[in-house]
Parts: structure tokens; C-alpha cells; sequence
């Protein structure tokens, strides 16, 4: 018989570990290392120049918390707080760069739905692989592949490769499939948005079953309400800090409540998040009117403000400025000659120009050229026809505008009988550099 | 199955930490499945299908026949010169596709790599699974012409071949691990990968004879040439069914040595591809 030991107690760091802690996380950092260079020849032509081969941001640090098994927790905070970050080091896909997290059972992330879904396998084929991947063994998938499939709903299409599906099919299969796998802790990211409210009720349904058996949940969500009814507890992250730690109901009347940083960009404005995610990682700090603070977004963005919004994006790495200033018209005793300096150094700023221009206003296109830059100027193919009606062919910028479309990073605006523009030569307003690099950081976190 | 009163409980882990090769023999079914997902999507939407596999490597004989074989005579010099060529050749194409498909195998499954956590092992050996069913039928072929012209190995002869794929097999896990690795944060690692595989049918008697290259080099020159496990590999099939096919045709000396070395470095290079992999892991979900 296995003998259960004494409920024995041990703290790395400040988490109190017991026998039946599923999850501990102590003093954990993640830091990302923003690499400008691709390929060897890059990284050894950027050290001969003096360039900047990298920079580094913490997307979590001194985080502390331990789940024990059974609860239910939820993973709150704005976009850019790092709870996504932090849902991947528990799952195992990214490592801590400091401190240490330990789980207890088998655990299962739905990070992702459909990640690992074939298109040119069948609905079955696919069952099987994914309910592999995420850990199952042949007979446990041979025992559930009834209940797995009749869950989904589309028996009939079982055997149908999984290309010929409709989206909502897809997810309910792939849904289906995560919901059954046998774990003792569950990470669900963003899940339950998917689907109709039908579906969406089943799987709310199943995730409280699979609760009441005692698995532990970890939960995303920006459907606040949702988390609030389906986890006791709720952790809220700011900054890649935990800020509150508690009632989930409390923690989301905290996160509902926080009064917004500026005070011309108020909750209700369609791009408060971003705003907020701004100013919560240091890199808009916005103006002081007596007591106050204001954004200004819709405000022209200037190139000195746009170097220091980008210094600030990439960590405020500390740079010395060089003897003899880059541009003439931003000497050393120039308020952002730094941030201006360390961005004529990154090869970010315009090339071969003598003076900068620094309070010139910064148009859409020269900033979709400037991110595809900083990206490393990836490959792409071109559009046959250009995505958007005012960036022709023979635009000087359209490789990086068509890049930018590709990642979903601009979607331009609609115009006339369907088509779309981009509005390359109108100046880029403050919001919107935020939105834009907002965007950017997701599509490619680690960035 | 959630934890329960009187079960035993479970010490608690580092998630994403794993042992390596180790935990792609745990996950054998994954492994089953990932290798037979790549066998069947990879001629999807092609009307040949599989017969690519064979339409490849006979292009590929063909050329070397006409040019080496007929124009530069080499048919008239080494006898059954077909059987040398075509058991040399399918060899170090399993190489060549094993190596450059295990090497690129990371960077091809990235989106998986970055969002589920599972033992990043499995991809590159599943490519040299999925290079072995593609071998097969190329065995099978060389078996049957073999037969119809009197092949009489012995059974070490034989056997030889069996420890030959698996060199290759050791030998190519062990650089793809090393490559693909390097590969996720340079690319530059699957264009030197390919220059690599380009030289690779030069560099081992698959071609020509071995007795070739031991006329105009230095020994120390044609012993490091045979230290190479991809000539080993060679020698070994030549041995098993070249050999036993011609009344007078030889593989160079010490075939069993060589390849005893050849097996002992191929292991070598793996444990060393999978100390660098694992190096170079809990950078992967970020660099991809």
C-alpha cells in the first residue's frame, strides 16, 4: 500500500509546498532576448559596426504563487501583463530564466486549440494524434474516442479529412479532444470563446465536470464574468508582477475598477487596452497636466518621440552616446539624444541623412518600413494584386506594407466597393504607434 | 486521473524538463503516430503518390550509369556495376534525406513546438523513420535484382547490411539533432547542411571504387577517408550485396573494423547531438 507521508512543508522561496500542491511557482523571471539579427553574417556585420546585436525585456518577474490541486485559478490582466507567458512556463513550452516552477501530475495545455491538427488527416486520424500529443496512450484514446467524438457532434464527418471541415467543426473537434484527455492540472487559454453559445454552454459544462473530479484548472480568459462564476480564486497580474492574489470576484472587480492611466483614453475608447499596456510597460508615459496624465492619441507622432516610445519598447536599454552626434540637428544636449542616438544605432532610423528631423511628423509608410526593419526584414511572397487600393505595385514601401498586412499587424481601413487602404503618406497619430507595436509584440512575442 | 485520497503521490516536476531520447522511447505511440502522419501527407495532392520514391532514386541512377558508368567506362572496370552504383546509392540518399529532413524537422513543426510541450526529440526521429520507410522499397528492388543474378551471401555478409542502415540511421539522428538544433536559431545550419548532403556521394566509394582513391592518396588520407561512417556504411553494403554477386570484386580492407569504428563514432556524434540539443531546448518555443 502506498503510504501517504505526512503533509511535509517546504519553501522555495516564499511558496509554501505541501503533498497536495499541483503547482508551484517561486520567484519566477522570464526574460526575452530581442535579437535584430537573423543569420551569422547579420550578427558579425552588426558587432563590426557597433550596432546592437540584442536587447532584453522582463516579461515576468518575481512571481510567487502555488495551486493546490483542485483549485481553480484564473490568470487575469491586460494584454502584455504576461499571463500568457506565464501559462507557457507551466506548461513547459518556455523555461524560466530564474527561479523555479515544479508541478505535480500529468498536465495538459490548451493553449492553442487545433495546434497540432493536420488538414490532409481525417477527423479520426487527427483524434489520435492530438490526444497523443497531449499525453494519452493508445488504450486511454481507444476508450474515449466514442465519448470524444460524440461530444464534438459530427460523427458523420469522422472520416473526412479535416480541410474539408468548417471552422466550427474543426474547434469542436479539437475542443472535444482536449477536454478529454486525462490530466490532473488543466491550462485553458482563451478556450471558450470558441464555438456557439450551444457549444459554448457544453463546454463550460464539461470544464465543471472535470472540476468537480478535482482537476486543477488554470484559466485565461478575457471573458471576465465567465472566470469570475468558474474559478475561486484569481491572480492578477500587472506588468509581469503579481499584483493581487484572492477571490476571483475581487480580483476582477480590481482589474474592472483600476481607474485608467489617462485621462483622455478612457475604458470605453476601442483602444484602451493597448493604452493601458503601454503605460503599464513603461514605454508611454504620456503628459503631466497638474495632477493628471494625458495620452494625446490622436496627437502626430514625432521622430524623437517615436525613437524614445521604441527605446522604451525594447527594455530602455542603457546606451553611451557617442562623441560626435549622428544628426545635426540633435546635438548631445538634446533631451531625447539618447534614446535618438541608441536609434541611429539599432539601424532603425532613416540612413545616410545628415540631419534627423527630429519634431518632422512619421508617416504610416516610413513606420510599416521601420517595423519590417526591426523584424529583420522577413520574407514573404507579394500579393499578385496589392492588399490595399493606395499601395500600388510600384509603391516604394510595399514589401513592408504587404508584410504588415501578412501578419495581420494592419488591417488599413475599408473603402469603397470593398477594397481597403492603407494611408501611407498620413502621419502617424501616438495611439496608433502603440496599437502598431502592441500588435507587433504579439505576433511575435519574444520581440 | 485528478489525485485521489490513497493514491501515491506524485513527486512534483520541472515541466518541459525531459530525458532526452530517453522519453521518445516513453512516447513510442506519439512517435508511431507522427512518423505515419509524415509517411501519408507527403505525396498528398500528387498523382504519382509513393512512386515518387522510386521515380527519384532511378532518375538518379540513371544519370550516374550513363556518366560513369557507360561514357567514363567505369562498367567495363567494376564488374556488376549497376549493383555497386544502385546499393552504394540508396544508401547515402537514406543519409542525405534522413540528415536534411531531421534538420529541418524543428523549425517545420514550430507552431507545434511553440504551444504544447512534448518531448522535441520526436521530430527529428521521426523524419528518420519516415527516411526508412521511403529505404525499404529500394531494398526491396536491389534484393530482387540481386537474386536474379545469383546473389550467395553468407549470413555476416548479410547482417552487415542491418548494421549498416543503422549507422546511417545513429550517424544522421546524431547531425540532425546537432543542425536542427542550431537550425532554429540560424538558418544558415540547413544551407550547410545541404552543401554537406551535396558532397556526401563524393565523399564515400559509391561511385567509383575505393581501390581509386587508395592509388593517389597518402594512407593517412585513405585511412580518415574510410573513418568516415557513411563509407563504412558503404563498404558494409557493397559487402552484402555487391560481393556476394561477382566472383572477384573486394571491398576495401578491414570492412569489419571500419565498420565497428564507424557504429562506435556514429554513437559518439549522437551523444553529442543530443547534449547540444538539449543545450539549445529551452531556447526553441521562443527562437522559432
Amino acid at each position: 500500500m502506498p503510504k501517504i507521508s505526512e503533509a511535509r512543508t517546504s519553501s522555495p522561496g516564499a511558496v509554501q509546498v505541501t503533498d497536495s500542491t499541483a503547482v508551484a511557482v517561486a520567484e519566477v523571471r522570464k526574460t526575452f532576448k530581442l535579437r535584430h539579427t537573423h543569420s551569422i553574417k547579420e550578427s558579425v556585420v552588426a558587432m563590426v559596426r557597433g550596432k546592437t546585436i540584442s536587447s532584453t525585456f522582463d516579461a515576468l518577474s518575481g512571481v510567487d504563487f502555488a495551486i493546490e490541486s483542485g483549485e481553480s485559478v484564473a490568470l487575469l490582466g491586460f494584454n502584455g501583463s504576461g499571463k500568457s507567458t506565464l501559462l507557457k512556463l507551466i506548461s513547459g513550452v518556455l523555461r524560466p530564466d530564474a527561479g523555479t516552477i515544479r508541478i505535480r501530475g500529468r498536465i495538459a495545455g490548451l493553449i492553442e486549440v487545433g495546434a497540432g491538427f493536420h488538414p490532409d488527416l481525417s477527423g479520426r486520424e487527427n483524434v489520435y494524434l492530438n490526444a497523443a500529443i497531449l499525453g494519452m496512450t493508445k488504450d486511454e484514446i481507444d476508450a474515449r474516442f466514442d465519448d470524444i467524438v460524440a461530444f464534438s457532434e459530427i460523427e458523420k464527418f469522422i472520416d473526412t479529412e479535416v480541410k474539408h471541415y468548417s471552422s466550427g467543426m474543426f474547434l469542436r473537434l479539437a475542443f472535444s479532444v482536449a477536454v478529454h484527455t486525462e490530466v490532473d492540472i488543466l491550462l485553458v487559454d482563451e478556450i471558450l470563446s470558441v464555438g456557439d453559445e450551444p457549444f459554448q454552454r457544453k463546454c463550460l459544462d464539461r470544464i465543471r465536470e472535470l472540476q468537480a473530479v478535482g482537476t486543477t484548472l488554470v484559466v485565461v480568459s478575457h471573458d471576465l464574468d465567465m472566470v469570475s462564476k468558474l474559478c475561486d480564486r484569481g491572480i492578477l497580474l500587472r506588468e509581469g508582477k503579481v499584483v493581487f492574489d484572492g477571490e476571483a470576484k475581487h480580483a476582477v472587480e480590481q482589474m474592472r475598477g483600476s481607474a485608467p492611466t489617462f485621462v483622455d483614453v478612457p475604458a470605453s475608447r476601442a483602444f484602451f487596452d493597448e493604452v493601458e499596456w503601454a503605460a503599464a510597460a513603461g514605454i508611454a508615459e504620456g503628459f503631466e497636466v497638474g495632477d493628471r496624465r494625458e495620452f494625446r492619441p490622436v496627437e502626430e507622432i514625432t521622430r524623437a518621440e517615436l525613437a524614445e516610445l521604441l527605446h522604451r519598447f525594447e527594455g530602455s536599454a542603457a546606451f553611451e552616446v557617442p562623441a560626435t552626434p549622428t544628426f545635426a540637428d540633435v546635438p548631445a544636449t538634446h533631451p531625447r539624444a539618447t534614446e535618438i542616438e541608441w536609434f541611429a544605432a539599432t539601424g532603425l532610423a532613416p540612413a545616410g541623412v545628415a540631419d534627423l528631423g527630429p519634431d518632422h511628423t512619421v508617416d504610416r509608410a516610413e513606420f510599416a518600413a521601420l517595423l519590417h526593419r526591426h523584424a529583420g526584414e522577413p520574407a514573404h511572397d507579394l500579393p499578385r494584386k496589392p492588399t490595399f487600393v493606395d499601395v500600388p505595385l510600384d509603391h516604394p514601401q510595399l514589401t513592408a506594407i504587404e508584410w504588415l498586412a501578412s501578419t495581420g499587424i494592419s488591417a488599413g481601413w475599408q473603402a469603397p466597393r470593398g477594397t481597403m487602404e492603407f494611408r501611407p503618406e498620413t502621419p502617424l497619430t501616438r495611439e496608433a504607434t502603440v496599437v502598431f507595436l502592441h500588435r507587433y509584440r504579439e505576433w511575435h512575442p519574444e520581440r | 486521473m485528478p489525485l485521489r485520497a490513497g493514491d501515491p503521490v506524485p513527486e512534483m516536476v520541472d515541466p518541459g524538463r525531459g530525458f532526452g531520447l530517453v522519453d521518445v522511447v516513453r512516447r513510442r505511440y506519439l512517435l508511431q503516430l507522427l512518423t505515419r502522419k509524415d509517411v501519408q501527407v507527403r505525396y498528398r495532392g500528387s498523382v504519382l503518390g509513393w512512386a515518387w520514391s522510386f521515380v527519384k532514386p532511378a532518375a538518379l541512377f540513371t544519370v550516374y550509369f550513363l556518366a560513369l558508368g557507360v561514357f567514363l567506362r567505369l562498367n567495363d572496370t567494376i564488374e556488376n556495376y549497376p549493383i555497386y552504383l544502385f546499393s552504394g546509392l540508396i544508401l547515402v540518399n537514406f543519409f542525405s534525406e534522413a540528415f536534411i529532413n531531421s534538420t529541418r524537422s524543428l523549425v517545420e513543426n514550430g507552431p507545434l513546438i511553440k504551444k504544447i510541450f512534448m518531448p522535441r526529440e520526436l521530430f527529428p526521429v521521426a523524419t528518420i523513420f519516415v527516411a526508412i520507410v521511403n529505404l525499404l522499397p529500394q531494398v526491396v528492388i536491389l534484393l530482387l535484382v540481386c537474386v536474379g543474378v545469383g546473389w550467395t551471401p553468407t549470413v555476416a555478409q548479410a547482417l552487415g547490411v542491418l548494421l549498416a542502415i543503422a549507422i546511417i540511421m545513429i550517424f544522421a539522428l546524431g547531425l540532425g539533432m546537432l543542425f536542427g538544433a542550431a537550425n532554429v536559431s540560424y538558418r544558415d545550419s540547413q544551407n550547410f547542411v545541404e552543401l554537406i548532403v551535396m558532397v556526401a556521394p563524393w565523399a564515400s566509394p559509391v561511385l567509383y571504387q575505393w581501390s581509386m582513391v587508395k592509388d593517389v592518396v597518402p594512407d593517412w588520407l585513405f585511412t580518415l577517408y574510410q573513418l568516415n561512417p557513411v563509407t563504412s556504411a558503404v563498404n558494409l553494403m557493397h559487402q552484402g550485396f555487391w560481393e556476394p554477386t561477382t566472383g572477384s570484386g573486394t571491398v576495401a580492407p578491414h570492412t569489419w573494423v571500419y565498420a565497428g569504428i564507424g557504429l562506435l563514432s556514429s554513437l559518439i556524434v549522437l551523444a553529442a547531438g543530443q547534449f547540444v540539443f538539449h543545450r539549445l531546448e529551452g531556447r526553441f518555443a521562443q527562437d522559432l
